[in-house]
């Protein structure tokens, strides 16, 4: 590859694409662009931008998704996660978003099974859950807050996710499992159990509640 | 001497991570001040925000951002130059810091600090982008120079007289990471204290501490750990720099992080490498020279990103 030391557009294209796209891009592109100063081969020292560059976003996406991570298993979680980053590279200076797209790639990559759904179910869940935890919420306000399921449902931060599974008893049981595994059992993969569930916050703590319709 | 700005040496700082909120709520302990990253702060209105809020009215608080992307060839993102604007005057911080790399191109977004090619022609951008940026948020810019892993053919300045030359054209403060330092000089075969001596001193507003992997071949910034002897020495060497005055110091810990007391604890260390001692530099000779024999088995990527999750 020519590098023209003039051209910064130029040479950024490059790297990022030998990071994020590290298959695009030839032994001998990557030994003509870089240093050869040793004791590591210009190839090698790439390879720690393109570990690090999956390794951290896909980490970032477990610590948005935790209990998504322990319905699939560490494994699968990488590789789905792994392969969204490919197909829906961030877009913007913010984590916030990086998972905001991913439960939506999960429904339109995965088999109409029960088992797919449940994870589908799951990962549109836990991002609510995420978006409600950072949303504007109703903490500053004079009034007092809402008791009334309708009330909350309606406020601006709340989410209202229609469920065939028991999302909510699964999460909540799931998170418990996480934060002590010696001593809770991991949930089991529930099964189908039409509900709905409001998202919603007070006091900056994330809440969740079934809503029954009459 | 102290720097050309004016700002404060804050004496002994740590990063503000979310593990510690309940800690610091519940304590308050006696830290001199804390390092916040911008990001995470910018685009919440939740529990993050509001301790942040608590923790600015009684510490001295400094934002460190990591997504600024100074020396990219794409546009300046005036949305998240809005943004960081907006953080600060809610937050008072003393001042703003970010790194000089970039973090993306053509729209995306790596969310790593990626290496410049050292040219008069990057040198020249980064600069006109920094008094631009300056100008906005109407308040010099700080910035650290990052570990890095590669070097570009292309390059023609030496880091450190690129760092030197882009704080004294655009008039912007320099947070020198001495880790950084230490991670690059075992990287590429730069002598740190060259280094080091070369940074004009006024221009140090900031210094970093960090644990990193040694992984005997080559060393990895991951900031999990305690601070290496060496680098403490280069401390030392980069505090008798700044002409026994000192600057504003902090301690990273961003992955495997510690209960808030062994975080103070490590900091606290700092004070015994102000003492106007010289460094040791066979210390310093002996762990570039002979770096450890086998790699450790646990594979970690470079400084880690904080994201705060929800909780």
């Amino acid at each position: 590859m020519k590098t023209d030391p003039g051209d910064l557009a130029h040479l950024q294209n490059w790297l990022q694409k030998a990071v994020t796209t590290p298959w695009e891009v030839g032994a001998r592109e990557i030994e003509g662009a870089l240093k050869n100063t040793g004791p590591l081969t210009p190839a090698e020292r790439m390879g720690i931008y393109v570990r690090a560059y999956q390794g951290r976003l896909v980490e970032c996406m477990e610590n948005e998704f935790p209990v998504l991570s322990l319905a699939l298993g560490r494994e699968l979680f990488v590789r789905f996660a792994s392969d969204f980053l490919i197909d829906c590279p961030s877009r913007s200076y913010t984590l916030h978003l990086l998972g905001r797209d991913f439960p939506k790639y999960l429904a339109t990559s995965g088999p109409d099974e029960p088992w797919a759904r449940f994870i589908i179910e799951l990962a549109f869940f836990e991002r609510a859950f995420s978006e409600v935890f950072h949303a504007d919420g109703h903490e500053s306000s004079t009034n007092l807050p809402a008791l009334e399921t309708e009330l909350i449902i309606g406020e601006a931060c709340s989410r209202l996710l229609h469920c065939e599974f028991p999302i909510d008893r699964y999460f909540t049981d799931a998170r418990n499992h996480l934060s002590a595994p010696e001593t809770v059992a991991a949930p089991e993969l529930p099964e189908p159990e039409p509900n709905s569930i409001v998202i919603f916050r007070r006091d900056y703590i994330v809440r969740m509640r079934r809503v029954v319709w009459v | 001497m102290a720097n050309r700005f004016g700002l404060p040496n804050l004496g002994l700082g740590v990063g503000l991570r979310s593990p510690h909120f309940d800690h610091i709520l519940q304590h308050w302990p006696q830290v001199d001040w804390f390092e916040v990253i911008s990001e995470n702060f910018m685009d919440t209105a939740g529990r993050p925000l509001h301790v942040l809020d608590r923790i600015a009215e009684r510490y001295p608080v400094v934002m460190h951002g990591v997504s600024l992307s100074i020396g990219s060839s794409q546009p300046l993102d005036f949305n998240y130059l809005k943004k960081l604007k907006a953080l600060a005057r809610r937050v008072s911080p003393r001042w703003v810091s970010d790194h000089l790399c970039w973090t993306g191109v053509a729209g995306l977004n790596t969310h790593d600090l990626l290496p410049l090619p050292l040219t008069e022609d990057a040198l020249d951008h980064v600069v006109a982008r920094i008094c631009q940026v300056q100008d906005f948020l109407e308040r010099p810019l700080v910035l650290e120079n990052p570990s890095t892993y590669l070097e570009f053919e292309s390059s023609t300045i030496a880091d450190w007289e690129f760092l030197a030359e882009m704080s004294c054209r655009s008039d912007c403060g320099i947070l020198l990471d001495v880790n950084n330092i230490y991670v690059c000089s075992r990287n590429h075969g730069w002598d740190p204290l060259e280094y080091i001596a070369s940074i004009p001193a006024d221009r140090i507003v900031q210094f970093h501490l960090a644990g990193h992997e040694d992984r005997g071949t080559h060393v990895i910034d991951t900031h999990d750990s305690t601070v290496v002897d060496a680098v403490w020495e280069l401390y030392r060497f980069a505090h008798s720099h700044t002409g026994g005055d000192g600057a504003a110091t902090l301690l990273e810990w961003d992955s495997a992080i510690p209960p808030f007391p062994e975080l103070m604890a490590e900091v606290a260390k700092a004070k015994s490498f102000m003492d106007g001692e010289p460094p040791d530099l066979a210390l310093i000779a002996r762990s570039l020279s002979s770096p450890r024999d086998s790699p450790p088995t646990i594979a970690s990527h470079p400084h880690p990103l904080h994201h705060i999750p929800a909780g």
